[in-house]
């Protein structure tokens, strides 16, 4: 089996239960997926038990996925939001969304370490839906179609609440901002 | 379009305005370029753009995917496979194991006396019909 397999075809092979089938999608997002878990829950071991489950999904669920109504990838990114969402209102006072600086690769800077620090704190404590928009469109470089279809909204609701966080994380971080902007 | 407009579409569609619906992208262009509060504007979202990239790395852990493929092989493997292989019973299962060879070996005995019982008692009543026959017969011949 080559890389070059299209998700249908090895989504259909999953279907059939085929290891080395679901192995080559693990391998093909688990890097995005664990990028967009982490940016939604701040917190590494979290991070790695969501995206387990993420991926647990993606094989007792294969067969809800239907091939020409949505990409896989939206498909799984909305599968690992709902998994977060889940996790969210289940263990809220459980999950710690302050960020542990221990965690952020870390920089000789020290106030680059401040900056960073204070991006993560501010987008970790933007509401939910959100933060969900602004970590795939702006983090991730989705399209706000593509968002709003993992979000299950319209476009346009979709661009209400990017506009939402943007302004509300540039009121948080207008100092950091006119730093870069000298 | 009107400084406010523009702010509004750089919040929704981000600084990158060659990606933004095409029936805005033009006129975007044409503000930016004529309008000193458009560029400031501009400057700002793109310097907020940076801002968040800057914070974007985040490293897949390795040992994760070993983990999660281990997880789908464990749940495909048969339900008593999976019993016999945790490792928590292995202890346990070594030492029922003479037990229970012991109650087989012990009810193979017992089925292999029962069974030469069965046989010396089929010789015996089939001696007892040879001799009633031989009496019959000497009767007769009486």
């Amino acid at each position: 089996m080559s890389e070059a397999d299209s998700d249908e075809a090895l989504m259909e092979l999953v279907k059939s239960r085929d290891q080395d089938a679901y192995a080559q999608l693990v391998d093909r997002y688990m890097g995005p997926i664990h990028a967009y878990i982490y940016r939604m829950c701040r917190n590494h071991s979290d991070t790695d038990e969501l995206t387990q489950e993420t991926f647990l999904r993606l094989w007792s669920r294969a067969t809800t996925w239907k091939p020409g109504q949505v990409q896989l990838t939206t498909w799984l990114h909305r599968v690992a939001h709902n998994v977060c969402v889940d996790t969210f209102r289940q263990r809220r006072p459980e999950i710690n969304t302050d960020i542990d600086p221990d965690t952020i690769a870390t920089s000789e800077d020290p106030q680059n370490e401040d900056r960073r620090l204070a991006v993560h704190n501010a987008i970790a404590n933007l509401p939910e839906r959100q933060r969900t928009a602004l970590v795939l469109c702006q983090l991730h470089g989705w399209s706000n179609k593509d968002a709003a279809q993992v979000l299950s909204v319209s476009v346009d609701a979709l661009e209400s609440l990017l506009a939402r966080a943007r302004r509300t994380l540039k009121r948080q971080l207008a100092m950091y901002q006119s730093e870069m902007c000298t | 379009m009107t400084a406010d407009e523009f702010s509004d579409l750089l919040e929704r569609h981000g600084s990158n305005i060659a990606e933004w619906p095409s029936p805005l992208r033009n006129e975007a262009h044409s503000y930016a370029r004529v309008s000193d509060q458009g560029r400031q504007l501009l400057a700002a979202s793109i310097a907020f753009d940076a801002l968040l990239a800057d914070s974007t790395d985040v490293p897949t852990p390795l040992r994760l995917r070993a983990r999660i493929l281990k997880r789908i092989a464990a749940n495909e493997s048969p339900v008593w496979w999976t019993w016999i292989t945790d490792a928590m019973w292995r202890p346990a299962l070594l030492a029922i194991l003479p037990l229970v060879l012991g109650f087989v070996l012990g009810d193979m005995t017992s089925q292999l006396d029962s069974d030469s019982t069965d046989a010396t008692m089929f010789l015996a009543f089939e001696d007892l019909e040879n001799f009633a026959e031989l009496n019959e017969s000497t009767a007769a011949d009486d």
